[in-house]
């Protein structure tokens, strides 16, 4: 494989990060949200026939819907500084705007003009159903 | 439903061998953790047979006794210990005053005992590979109900349900006169989800739930053989655990108010066994090297001893200690075994973190989700002009662990009165602080041959900026402590 063609690959390939991040980036553009994982997960677990959630599957036996592969992508967002939350209450989380021009020029330039416009709407329903 | 065809087919040449045997009296057994045990005719039989048999051949964490000598401790060990557990749990729950059939305590007891057998060699080393296993995918992209537990869990649910496994447990059932032990139930707590949520699920939570036995054993089990200090007043958890018993609500373990300050222990100690046990490079190192092994034999189609590990059986059908043979098998194989038995390990050449790289980690970190891009960036590496023909891309990796999870204060109620209950997170937000702690704790390493370090960091250094713009740091290299490069 030519470096160009990795590159390419890397590039295009939307990956669940990718897909929080999109969702982050359009949820962060107003206003913090909570970091509270009950809160979190059942807003995903109730769009989860979304296409771009088609990767995220929720367990049911607790007493929310949780998916294990949404905690990793938060935690790796966490990791690399895309997303924080304020000391001392940690109850939300707050994106800056270095952070959300970094997610713009990693994540959101992989989904197409009329992605971004569905990512949208996903995100306005998961922050819905946050608030 | 060729898995499951092949799974019952499993069962049944592991039970054709097997001869059943009744056990007539109860057995005491002596743990290092829990101390001295009675285990009943029927736990005994459950133990005799060669599903539990195999845990003993199955390291609970896979190679760390290359990095911490005496945690040679297994999943048999492991099993029993949460047997034990849940039946005390549960017990003192009974203790209190709940009405819980003995029947429900027997099976509790066996699930601890079964809830492990879905492990292939080395635990969770190879569950990534079991993950990625074309019959494990179409079962998640069918997205059956199964799809979301851990490999292993569904695993052990789904032999359990085998029509082998059901006809051979029925049979030792009626030699103890037990018929009305479910092995539905059973079943369901190993995957944390009972059918009648509302009546049962407390059953469920004491096998699988968020503070559950398995979690309460492996945290001391792990802690005590690896030599890491650590200490959960148990008893307290047990005196404070309770069922919920509002109406309308569905019949969960809960805490009372006294036991909050053991559960955020718990969740300290998970947070502080994750970086310097799990996450050890040099536990990573070995993960990575048994990874090899698997993807050697995928991309060469060879074959250990007529198993080509490209079905859930192949991994069930076998303990670490067959891979730990290096004798008759194919050479490339071989020389990655006997890197493993010389502890002859992969080191650093790059450290990743938050803090080693200024820039664009992101970009990376995404990639997770793409296990094959992570190899394909292995292979760029191992191509290029400074270390082709030095090595291979089976001893280059990129390896970014998966951080510990800490869902457990937003799945946890504690009861402060009758009428008041609150979740554990609204004590304090142990969720964060522990993803915050666990954020800047966080480490990824890319690995190469131990005489090769510094190469494999230049052409990483290099490939990275290029790929993903990154913008390294220093300590990148600092903290990778590399030692002379005859590259």
């Amino acid at each position: 494989m030519t470096l160009n063609s990795i590159k390419r690959k890397l590039q295009e390939d939307i990956t669940p990060f990718d897909v929080v991040a999109g969702v982050i980036y359009f949820l962060g553009k107003d206003e913090p949200f909570p970091t509270n994982y009950e809160k979190l997960h059942s807003a995903f677990y109730a769009e989860r026939n979304n296409p771009f959630l088609k990767e995220f599957k929720f367990r049911e036996g607790g007493p929310y819907p949780y998916s294990e592969l949404l905690e990793s992508v938060f935690s790796r967002l966490a990791i690399s500084g895309l997303l924080g939350c304020e000391n001392p209450d940690y109850r939300q989380f707050v994106t800056n705007e270095h952070q959300l021009k970094e997610i713009k020029l990693s994540s959101l330039r992989k989904f197409s003009k009329k992605q971004q416009e569905e990512l949208r709407t996903l995100s306005l329903r998961i922050q819905e159903k946050l608030n | 439903m060729t898995f499951e065809k092949n799974l019952d087919a499993y069962v049944s040449s592991i039970l054709n061998k097997y001869e059943f045997k009744k056990v007539e009296h109860s057995k005491i057994i002596r743990d290092a953790v829990l101390g001295t045990h009675e285990l009943s005719p029927l736990d005994v039989t459950v133990i005799d047979t060669p599903f539990v048999q195999r845990l003993r051949g199955i390291s609970q964490t896979a190679l760390a006794a290359l990095t911490y000598p005496s945690a040679t401790h297994s999943r048999f060990e492991h099993s029993l210990g949460v047997s034990i557990m849940a039946y005390r749990m549960c017990k003192a729950l009974i203790d209190k005053g709940e009405k819980i059939k003995r029947t429900t305590l027997a099976e509790l007891r066996i699930a601890g005992l079964l809830h492990d057998i879905g492990h292939g060699p080395f635990s969770h080393a190879s569950e990534e590979i079991i993950r990625e296993l074309d019959e494990v995918k179409e079962i998640w992209e069918k997205d059956s109900p199964f799809s979301k537990y851990k490999p292993h869990e569904m695993i052990g649910y789904k032999l359990l349900q085998t029509h082998s496994f059901k006809d051979f447990f029925e049979e030792l059932l009626s030699k103890y006169d037990s018929t009305e032990i479910s092995l539905e139930n059973i079943s369901q707590m190993i995957i944390g989800s009972m059918q009648d949520k509302k009546n049962d699920q407390f059953k469920a939570d004491i096998i699988n739930g968020a503070f559950d036995s398995d979690k309460l054993d492996y945290l001391t089990r792990d802690a005590y053989f690896t030599g890491i200090k650590m200490s959960i007043d148990i008893e307290r958890i047990f005196a404070t655990q309770m069922i919920d018993r509002r109406r309308r609500k569905t019949r969960r373990i809960i805490v009372d108010v006294g036991g909050v300050h053991i559960l955020e222990q718990i969740l300290f100690n998970k947070m502080l066994l994750y970086p310097s046990v799990y996450h050890h490079h040099k536990v990573r190192s070995t993960v990575c090297l048994l990874e090899s092994i698997f993807e050697i034999i995928r991309e060469n189609d060879l074959t250990l001893s007529g198993l080509k590990f490209d079905k859930v059986s192949d991994f069930l059908s076998v303990d670490d200690h067959f891979f730990l043979t290096s004798q008759n098998r194919p050479e490339k194989v071989a020389t990655q075994i006997e890197k493993i038995k010389k502890r002859n390990l992969l080191k650093r050449a790059l450290v990743i973190s938050r803090k080693t790289v200024k820039k664009n980690l992101g970009r990376l970190l995404a990639e997770k989700d793409r296990p094959e891009n992570l190899r394909d960036l292995a292979k760029k590496i191992a191509n290029d002009s400074r270390l082709k023909r030095k090595c291979e891309h089976c001893d280059i990796w990129v390896d970014l662990p998966e951080n510990p999870r800490f869902p457990e204060p937003s799945q946890c109620l504690v009861r402060v009165t009758d009428k008041d209950y609150l979740h554990l997170d609204d004590f304090f937000p142990v969720t964060e602080w522990s993803d915050s702690f666990a954020a800047n704790k966080w480490k990824g390493f890319v690995f190469g041959p131990p005489d090769l370090q510094k190469t494999v960091a230049d052409v990483t250094w290099s490939l990275f900026e290029k790929l993903f713009d990154f913008k390294w740091d220093k300590q990148a290299r600092i903290l990778a402590k590399h030692s002379s490069d005859a590259g």
